[in-house]
């Protein structure tokens, strides 16, 4: 860690603000998005405007018990407003000369400011269900629905929408681009959003100093250690405000005391922007600290689901 | 995603690879400039060879030659020919015997150029003149000099003429008595010294053709050594006999028929022997002042067609000359050898020549050879130009090559694109903006490059042309015209663009899952 303290309450706090701001024609502005280093209203709009997607996940008020209903059936429609994910008989084949089932009539649900951690050993599909929630890859049977909307039936501009608007992934092997600084590496998703150069320097900036890193903005990847890489792609995740934040073994290259304080971060930002979590984890003793729930899997099923 | 994104994307990606990337880029440089050059010289000769033409009003000019009918070939009975030979030699002697019996190859002048046919070719619509070129020879006579020179008309239009005097003026009008001299010649008849020169001018030279004639006369004076002389009565009593000597033939008790043929041609011979014997046969331009001294046209003034009479020692107003060669016997019957129409402007030399080519006149225009020409190089220019775009084209496959690897080696960059947001078509868009920047910077590289080596290469020429034409001459042998540089950025661009297309859809078609898993 070099030394680097994490100033989680300075840092995330300045994402916080639970004051709504108007659009000029009246389109309502999600809370967490106002916050932000100044955006301007053009940017804030396309932002909303741009995908239907995103605008209906982040601007219907939480806590409303109401359904949502924009495409599908009313079956895949039914969903509390309050279940962000809602995964019913998931099941992924990858299909080469030996078909492997990774992935085997897993169903679950996943609530709005809930924080998960998914254990289970090497193999066991933890990876797999990551990246069909991140929306990386698609299911080959099943349905998985995130905020109301069919997951498993979008094609691929919808997916990346999906990804760009609703979902923060944190990689194990952080997976950052390495030619790139940390400030470039935490932008890239605003650059793909199409936000100004200007806003999203500013907000990259703001989200480094998030995750304790901003002094460290300029440096590349290979200049920086594990941890401040970890942070790096945390800061990344969290830059678009995800709905829905997934991280693949974010603390399994780090040492205990950066690994807790790593988890901190992401616990304390998932309380305070009712985010939702799905942490994947082989450190059990760390899960039962940082998580709500626990989700275990074994061979591609889903074994335990517990609080 | 923005524009300037797009950009910065590209630049940063060409620029972790400087090696490969200035490689790739060098192929586009080396393609395009090649397209450059061509099309540019291509464009330079195309105007250029118009322009000298124009430069001396030579493409509104129409050369007119009399036209000669051929002789009706005489029939010859298919038996004339006798002896075994094969049906092929048969024919080839039988036409050749046709052509002898009709008197050889040469044909009859058809309508030979005189006065009254320049004034009906200078009556027909957009001519303004018909001036015939007169190049002969003759004696020159200056004081008591005598030389043979050959002589050159000359009209107050000939632009050339006024840059290469050394002394004096130009002929004020067509139809002065004067006369321009090659300084050569005026040092043949004595001025060797550079500042004598001026002391030739105003002198007085007559030009004098003996075309034969009173051989009577020459002939009593050569053998009695001018005792004998004829007066005007004594050449008249002996005409008066020589005319009466066709009536000889009735004397004969040929036939009537014999006799009225022999009668024709004793005509004809006394009409011709009473001319030869009397008549004496001589012209002259009588005195003319000497106005001026030239310089003979250079090796490139005559390639230039800047020329003003190459070999002539004497130029001679344009009436003057007609006047003197008018003096030559039996021109009615053959007219002058050559006529130059001046035609109104450019566009309408076209139909003058087809109105020509119908009154079967021979015809020869510069801009058909101009046009001839255009073509040629044309052809050959498009040939180079080919060759430029294929080397255009085997770049591009460079640049394919390039962003294939590009793509190889940032798959797993594709899936953290992919992987936060990017969309296929911006993936697409990246590596498309990648070949579009090779293409903008090879094109504009290339383009700059062009104009620098053409600039070097228009001066050097220039350079030697000047240097041998003695003049200055700022004729551009490249030019680069809008649609030029325009279309080299359309062409480079497309090219590169079309060759960046495969790599750029299979970066964008790679799935997100199985890009970052790439190592």
């Amino acid at each position: 860690m070099g030394g680097t303290s994490l100033t989680i309450g300075k840092g995330v706090g300045m994402l916080i603000n639970s004051e709504n701001h108007a659009l000029p024609d009246g389109q309502d502005v999600p809370p967490k998005f106002t916050n932000w280093p100044a955006v301007g209203d053009r940017q804030q709009r396309c932002q909303i405007e741009r995908d239907h997607v995103s605008a209906v996940l982040t601007i219907k008020p939480r806590g409303l018990s109401y359904l949502t209903t924009m495409k599908g059936t009313d079956a895949e429609m039914a969903q509390p407003i309050d279940i962000l994910v809602q995964a019913v008989s998931l099941a992924k084949v990858y299909n080469g000369k030996t078909p492997v089932t990774a992935l085997c009539d897993v169903s679950f649900t996943l609530h709005r400011g809930e924080l998960a951690a998914l254990l289970g050993k090497s193999g066991s599909g933890k990876s797999t269900l990551l990246n069909l929630l991140a929306g990386l890859d698609q299911p080959s049977s099943g349905s998985l629905m995130v905020g109301g909307q069919p997951l498993h039936s979008w094609n691929s501009g919808q997916m990346a929408a999906y990804r760009s608007n609703v979902v923060g992934v944190v990689f194990q092997s952080y997976n950052l681009i390495m030619q790139r600084t940390a400030l470039q590496n935490v932008e890239l998703p605003l650059v793909f959003a199409g936000c100004a150069p200007g806003v999203r320097q500013q907000r990259a900036l703001a989200a480094l100093d998030a995750v304790g890193l901003s002094p460290r903005a300029h440096h590349r990847p290979t200049e920086l250690s594990g941890g401040e890489q970890q942070r790096v792609a945390i800061a990344r995740a969290l830059i678009n405000q995800p709905q829905l934040l997934l991280a693949d073994e974010p603390t399994g290259n780090l040492d205990s005391v950066t690994a807790d304080e790593i988890m901190a971060l992401l616990k304390n930002y998932c309380r305070e922007q009712q985010t939702s979590a799905l942490i994947v984890t082989h450190d059990e003793e760390l899960a039962r600290r940082f998580a709500t729930r626990i989700l275990r899997m074994h061979d591609g099923h889903l074994l335990e689901d517990a609080a | 995603m923005k524009f300037s994104d797009l950009i910065r994307f590209a630049f940063h990606s060409l620029t972790q690879h400087k090696l490969r990337s200035s490689l790739t880029l060098l192929g586009v440089i080396l393609g395009a400039f090649l397209v450059i050059v061509t099309i540019s010289i291509g464009q330079g000769v195309q105007e250029v060879i118009p322009r000298l033409m124009r430069r001396n009003d030579q493409l509104r000019q129409i050369r007119v030659d009399p036209n000669w009918e051929r002789k009706q070939l005489v029939a010859v009975a298919e038996e004339a020919l006798v002896g075994v030979m094969s049906d092929e030699r048969r024919v080839r002697l039988t036409e050749a015997t046709k052509r002898r019996n009709a008197g050889g190859n040469s044909g009859d002048l058809r309508e030979p150029l005189n006065d009254q046919r320049l004034a009906e070719l200078a009556a027909i619509e957009h001519v303004e003149s018909a001036v015939p070129t007169i190049a002969m020879n003759a004696e020159l006579r200056f004081r008591d000099q005598s030389l043979n020179v050959n002589y050159f008309s000359t009209t107050t239009e000939n632009r050339n003429l006024a840059r290469s005097l050394v002394a004096g003026r130009s002929i004020a009008s067509n139809a002065a008595a004067e006369v321009l001299m090659n300084e050569s010649l005026a040092y043949n008849l004595g001025f060797q010294n550079e500042a004598d020169l001026d002391q030739l001018l105003g002198a007085k030279v007559r030009l004098n053709a003996d075309f034969g004639g009173a051989y009577l006369d020459n002939m009593l004076a050569s053998k009695s050594n001018g005792l004998i002389q004829l007066s005007t009565d004594d050449k008249q009593n002996v005409e008066k006999v020589i005319r009466s000597f066709p009536a000889v033939a009735e004397l004969t008790n040929l036939p009537a028929e014999c006799r009225k043929l022999i009668k024709h041609i004793l005509l004809v011979s006394a009409e011709s022997l009473s001319s030869t014997l009397l008549q004496p046969q001589r012209a002259s331009t009588g005195d003319l002042t000497v106005v001026g001294l030239y310089r003979r046209s250079t090796e490139v003034e005559h390639q230039l067609h800047e020329y003003f009479g190459h070999h002539e020692m004497v130029l001679v107003p344009d009436e003057i000359a007609r006047a003197f060669v008018r003096q030559i016997p039996g021109f009615d019957k053959t007219g002058y050898g050559q006529v130059i129409i001046r035609v109104d402007e450019e566009r309408n030399v076209r139909p003058v020549v087809e109105q020509l080519r119908s009154r079967k006149y021979r015809v020869h225009s510069l801009v058909e050879i101009v046009e001839h020409l255009q073509r040629q190089y044309g052809l050959m220019l498009w040939s180079m130009t080919a060759l430029g775009t294929v080397a255009l084209l085997i770049s591009a496959l460079g640049v394919t090559n390039t962003m294939l690897m590009s793509v190889l080696e940032r798959t797993r960059e594709i899936g953290i694109m992919k992987a936060v947001g990017a969309r296929d078509g911006q993936i697409q868009a990246i590596f498309l903006t990648e070949g579009v920047f090779v293409g903008f910077v090879g094109a504009a590289v290339a383009l700059a490059g062009a104009w620098g080596a053409s600039k070097f290469a228009n001066s050097w020429i220039q350079q030697i042309v000047s240097k041998e034409a003695n003049q200055p001459v700022d004729d551009q042998l490249f030019l680069f015209p809008w649609w030029l540089i325009a279309g080299i950025f359309v062409v480079t661009l497309t090219v590169t663009l079309v060759a960046a297309w495969l790599p750029a859809r299979r970066a964008a078609r790679i799935p997100p899952v199985i890009a970052l898993r790439h190592d």
